[in-house]
């Protein structure tokens, strides 16, 4: 469920700080690796510039309303 | 994504994030299927959730109440004398209080503090009914009390998390018509048919 896999992404996040600031800078892709996201669900993450979880947290909100 | 909320949920926007807060819980403790053991995520607590500790009680006051203590420890307090459902989903409520006041929520300037209840009951049945989770039930099972006992939730929890999800809330008879052409004819006599 391609929904879910971005809002666990999100969630883990949200709870743990180390993961949160490395999925905000440079770790990114690799983070990425540990959760099913489609190819066009992992451009989406990859592309999204964000200061904090919840402005990453609106950018992908934004992608999956739009 | 199929999903709203309903008058009784907070706005959409941060109704996404409390919903991507519970899955990263669900990740966190390696829960993959339903029922969630909210009681055990309690008892072994993360360590965003500082000192938490469950306090089970007899006392007929609340169905459970988050409190935090002098000494810099949390307690959620649960009374024992309720239905274990009701118990369930106001633990689940409370651990989302108990997120609230955690040093990691002050860190994300966590935005549902004026919202505390009405967020706390959307988390609680995010938390206990996941979206994805729910579907698949929903193609598996038929009525409001299967999918209950599947989750362990009261039936208000039930269809007001297939409302906000825009899921079809199966009506008695539908769910009886089902069950009969599940289980045969057989299975529809009421009792004392005999």
């Amino acid at each position: 469920m391609s929904a879910t896999a971005l809002q666990t992404l999100i969630g883990t996040a949200l709870i743990d700080r180390e993961f949160c600031e490395e999925l905000l800078n440079g770790r990114r892709p690799a983070l990425l690796t540990e959760f099913d996201l489609t190819e066009e669900e992992r451009e989406v993450v990859l592309a999204i510039k964000a200061d904090s979880i919840q402005e990453f947290a609106v950018g992908l909100y934004e992608w999956l309303m739009a | 994504m199929g999903r709203g909320c309903s008058g009784k949920g907070p706005p959409e926007a941060e109704a996404f994030l409390v919903e991507c807060l519970a899955w990263g819980l669900l990740r966190t403790y390696g829960i993959e299927e339903p029922p969630v053991p909210v009681r055990a995520m309690i008892k072994h607590s993360l360590p965003i959730f500082k000192r938490l500790a469950l306090l089970e009680l007899n006392l007929g006051l609340y169905d459970a109440t988050y409190r935090s203590l002098l000494n810099g420890s949390q307690l959620i307090v649960v009374d024992l004398t309720r239905p274990h459902v009701v118990q369930r989903a106001s633990m689940a409520r409370e651990l989302y209080v108990a997120f609230c006041h955690s040093p990691r929520a002050a860190e994300l300037r966590w935005p549902n503090h004026e919202q505390l209840r009405v967020c706390g009951n959307f988390f609680a049945r995010c938390l206990l009914m996941p979206a994805a989770w729910v579907r698949q039930a929903c193609a598996e099972v038929i009525s409001v009390e299967d999918l209950a006992a599947r989750f362990d939730v009261p039936t208000q929890m039930v269809t007001q998390r297939l409302s906000e999800m825009g899921c079809r809330i199966p009506s008695p008879a539908a769910a009886l018509s089902a069950r009969s052409a599940r289980d045969g004819p057989g299975c529809d006599r009421a009792v004392g048919e005999d």
